[in-house]
């Protein structure tokens, strides 16, 4: 495995994954929101989806404006098939790892 | 809300990327307006502006404003590449001044900082040169404060016990020349006498034997090249060689040559325990200063701390006040800070090394301004196309980018022909430096200092045309309107000036400086230093000295023989005098000469008052002469007859000679006076009759040498040669700034060449009009040359009186020297006028006798 994300991309990656056509700046900023119940900086979350995009995990697509954003437009992204690689990798290997600890594997 | 407040919306803007701009007003708009549904107005309103401030980041910042740049980089490169090749053959004579401009700066300044660097290099090849410091000593007499490199030997042995914060200490003789034999081979080698610690002390670099090879006293380690010389591709270890044709010695180890950038010269160690002599005679006397003395620390010790407890020590050994203070004094400055004034660190080969440095950096300095006051002074030339440039929507980056290429362009074809220009200089400029630079091209070294100054001087002389050009208005430049008096006008006005100011600045020097030594090499030595020859001498020489002497006078070719325990030229040896109604309580020192018969008239020293020794007068072996200065020291009326007191007892003094010159020509003469011959020859000194072939002459000399010699190679020299050689070391420094400060000069004349051409071509159309009111070709040369001219007088009166103070204060370092002649000054600001001068006519000549009308049709 070449190259891991870390957390926070990790999770971002995986919000544009599910939230297809959905997924934006303040989409994804809210929903980190929910799930996460953390507190999120929407420049932080610009700065990493301009990067999975610089890496070739997602790409973008311009447009979609509404009436709630005043009109601009939104900057839809949505996940590469290399994308869903290093998600699946990174899932993978977590699990692996997760099945090496030995109280685990002795519950009932 | 539709939108964000104007003010976070202009700040947005400038930071953020214009492709992402939209969307982050949108997200932000987006959000504010779901915040304001669970937090209420004032706190999204609050959490909206922490959201927009949080954009100034890096990342956003940063970001890499426009990507189609990318897809379109080298075709702009090679579009760059090809248009500055295209103006470059437009404009031949202004693409050559250029590139030759910056080769031949490149080229000094190259030539400079390698000699720079191998100064600086000195003695680095003893493996632990940072850590080892030398134990100096501050010995006073005569007033002074004297500091020496030769310490008492107790002391050594008092280190070597006595102190926990020392790691090591060791110590050597002095070099000196020994014959070394094998077989039928001989040579004349320099020796080091070395302490057992010394091998891994100085960490030489051995090829054979280890750091216990001197252990036996009857070991000798000698160097690759001398291994070589003595037994060919054969193993040297366990050979012998045979000592001053004494004593033979075992070879235990070989080492690699020592390099030419050392103050080391020696090419075979031996043990000090070989003479065990020296070493018991010497073990308990704490008044004779000879070997020299190294000590390296251990790791948390403080040199200054150990340099006062050697000071300690040393005093229990000394009754009087003014004993002798021994200092610790780091290896690696040895070489570059070896002068000390009043015991302390003031100075040396440093000086010089700084000196040339700055004129290095002059040097570029005046090539970089060359190139700047070129391109900036084209701008008319090249405004139209700037103007196109940007009208059809060229971006400034863009036009600096391609200035700042033709600049690359010009410096890595300068580059080119300066590599090569130094490559061919080395040779000879090796032999001006005395040093051995190599230029290694092979090494990541060499290309990381190429690449440096490529970058450098793109950069210094690309950067302000590329800026000039690039600021300037598209409409003003393709209307015509002229930016000749502008800003560009200045600072190209400010930049002559500098460059005038440096150039006259650098001519007066070179000229107080040539002044300065021609002084020195013109002054009367005292003797007679030419057809006279000295020949070492060695144990058989000393032996049948009268019989050489007879000899050599009945070859018929030679006027008179003497000998003497140091040469004429030399001045080291120095005594201790005292004399009945001595004034001062201080020590006082005189150099001294012990001498056979007929040293006064081998050398050709004028007697003031008194005689000569005479080899007839038993008592002249208590009898001495001394020198003007001496007398004047000594302070009697009528010194003649009268006792001073020596190191060998109470002396008469019977003759008064001319003082004489033996050290550096730019210094006092020493108060000295000549004894009669002890037990040590140095060296034979013959007057040769004044001849028209001396090689025949010097080989009936060394016949006789060879004759009463046999076992010895002769080892003879000119005294004036010598002088000659130890003069160009000292004076190599005036003649590389003569040198480099001509090559200024020039840069900065070709630098006229190239504006006076541009200024009669910027100004045609009003010589034209000139012309055709009336003006002769005269007043139009006045004209054109009336700006280079008014700029050189400025300069003039700039840099005369900083010139006038650095070179007073240069001067007072020499005690025999000239005052800054008052000639100079006006002197070269004349030269400099004039060369402008015939410069700006030359360039000008053709525009001003040019008919008008050519040069008003050409629009």
């Amino acid at each position: 495995m070449k190259e891991f994300l870390n957390d926070f991309e990790e999770i971002v990656l995986t919000l544009v994954a599910t939230l297809g056509d959905g997924a934006y700046g303040a989409s994804i900023n809210i929903e980190i929101e929910k799930w996460l119940e953390r507190k999120v900086t929407l420049s932080a979350l610009h700065v990493i989806l301009y990067k999975l995009e610089d890496k070739g995990y997602a790409k973008s697509k311009v447009g979609g404006a509404t009436n709630e954003r005043g009109g601009r437009r939104k900057r839809i992204y949505s996940i590469t098939n290399a994308g869903v690689a290093v998600l699946k990798a990174m899932k993978g290997k977590r699990t692996e790892i997760w099945k090496l600890i030995p109280q685990l594997n002795h519950q009932p | 809300m539709k939108s964000l407040p104007s003010w976070i919306e202009r700040m947005l803007k400038f930071v953020s990327p214009a492709e992402f701009y939209e969307q982050i007003e949108g997200d932000l708009i987006e959000l504010y307006n779901h915040e304001i549904n669970t937090l209420g107005k004032r706190k999204a309103q609050i959490s909206r502006l922490l959201k927009a401030i949080r954009f100034i980041r890096p990342g956003i910042v940063f970001r890499r404003r426009s990507r189609h740049k990318v897809s379109n980089l080298t075709s702009m490169m090679s579009h760059n590449i090809k248009s500055s090749f295209r103006f470059m053959r437009r404009d031949k004579l202004f693409a050559g001044i250029n590139i030759s401009g910056l080769a031949l700066g490149i080229t000094s300044s190259l030539l400079i900082l390698a000699w720079v660097q191998y100064e600086y290099s000195y003695n680095h090849f003893i493996g632990n040169y940072k850590d080892i410091y030398q134990v100096k000593v501050n010995i006073t007499y005569n007033g002074t404060v004297n500091t020496e490199n030769g310490n008492p030997l107790p002391l050594y042995f008092a280190l070597r016990h006595g102190d926990s914060r020392i790691k090591d200490v060791c110590f050597t003789s002095n070099c000196f020349g020994h014959t070394l034999s094998f077989k039928d081979k001989k040579a004349y080698k320099e020796v080091l006498a070395v302490s057992d610690e010394f091998l891994e002390m100085f960490d030489i670099p051995l090829l054979k034997g280890d750091y216990n090879s001197l252990d036996d006293p009857h070991s000798i380690m000698l160097n690759e090249s001398s291994a070589k010389e003595f037994f060919g591709d054969r193993d040297p270890i366990g050979q012998y060689i045979t000592y001053d044709n004494a004593a033979e010695l075992k070879v235990t180890g070989v080492y690699k040559d020592v390099p030419y950038n050392s103050d080391f010269w020696f090419m075979a160690l031996v043990p000090t325990s070989y003479d065990k002599k020296w070493v018991t005679e010497d073990k308990d006397k704490w008044d004779a200063f000879y070997p020299q003395i190294y000590i390296r620390l251990q790791d948390n010790s403080f040199a200054g701390d150990v340099s006062a407890s050697i000071k300690e020590t040393i005093k229990r050994h000394f009754d009087d006040g003014s004993h002798p203070q021994p200092f610790l004094h780091e290896l690696e400055r040895s070489h570059l800070y070896d002068h000390f004034e009043d015991g302390q660190e003031a100075g040396g080969k440093i000086e010089y090394v700084q000196l040339f440095t700055w004129i290095a950096i002059l040097i570029l300095l005046i090539a970089c301004i060359n190139y700047i006051n070129l391109s900036t002074a084209r701008s008319e030339k090249r405004a139209r196309e700037v103007g196109i440039r940007k009208a059809i929507g060229s971006r400034r980056g863009q036009l600096i980018q391609q200035f700042i290429t033709e600049s690359a362009l010009s410096t890595s074809m300068a580059l080119f022909v300066a590599i090569v220009a130094v490559g061919l200089a080395l040779p000879w400029y090796n032999s001006l430096v005395h040093a051995r630079l190599t230029m290694n091209i092979d090494t990541p070294n060499f290309w990381l200092i190429a690449f440096g100054v490529f970058a450098l001087i793109t950069l210094a002389s690309g950067f302000y045309p590329a800026f000039y050009f690039s600021s300037r208005k598209p409409i003003d430049v393709l209307r015509g309107s002229s930016n000749a008096g502008g800003t560009g006008g200045l600072a190209r006005k400010v930049l002559v000036t500098f460059q005038f100011s440096i150039a006259i600045f650098l001519a007066i020097g070179v000229i107080v400086v040539y002044e300065q030594i021609e002084h020195a090499r013109k002054r009367n030595l005292g003797y007679d230093q030419e057809n006279l020859v000295a020949v070492a001498a060695n144990d058989q020489i000393s032996k049948s000295y009268n019989a050489i002497k007879d000899e050599l006078l009945k070859t018929g070719v030679v006027e008179a023989v003497t000998r003497s325990n140091e040469d004429i030229d030399a001045d080291f040896f120095t005594d201790y005098v005292e004399w009945p109604g001595k004034q001062t309580t201080d020590k006082v020192q005189f150099s001294r000469v012990l001498a056979d018969y007929d040293f006064v008239k081998t050398v050709k020293m004028r007697i003031v008052a008194g005689r000569d020794f005479s080899p007839l007068l038993k008592s002249d072996t208590a009898s001495i002469l001394i020198n003007e200065t001496a007398a004047k020291i000594i302070g009697y009326k009528d010194p003649i007859g009268e006792k001073i007191n020596t190191s060998s007892g109470y002396k008469t003094i019977i003759g008064i000679t001319e003082d004489v010159v033996r050290g550096s020509p730019f210094d006092q003469v020493q108060p000295s006076y000549i004894g009669t011959m002890g037990d040590f020859t140095h060296s034979l000194t013959i007057r040769l009759m004044k001849t028209n072939d001396l090689p025949v002459t010097m080989a009936k000399v060394n016949d006789v040498f060879k004759r009463l010699d046999p076992l010895n190679p002769v080892a003879s020299w000119f005294v004036d040669e010598n002088i000659n050689y130890n003069y160009r070391n000292i004076n190599f420094v005036g003649e590389l700034a003569a040198i480099f400060a001509g090559l200024a000069i020039f840069l900065t004349c070709l630098g006229v060449v190239g504006m006076a051409a541009y200024t009669a071509e910027q100004k045609k159309k009003e010589i034209a009009i000139r012309k055709i009111l009336g003006a002769n070709v005269a007043s139009v040369l006045l004209f054109l040359s009336n700006y280079f001219v008014r700029t050189a007088i400025l300069a003039v009166v700039i840099s005369s009186p900083i010139a006038w103070l650095a070179l007073d204060s240069y001067l007072q370092k020499f005690y025999y020297r000239i005052e800054v002649p008052w000639w100079v000054i006006p002197a070269s600001g004349f030269l400099l006028l004039v060369i402008t001068l015939l410069i700006v006519l030359m360039q000008t000549f053709r525009a001003a006798n040019a008919n008008p009308v050519v040069g008003l049709r050409t629009e």
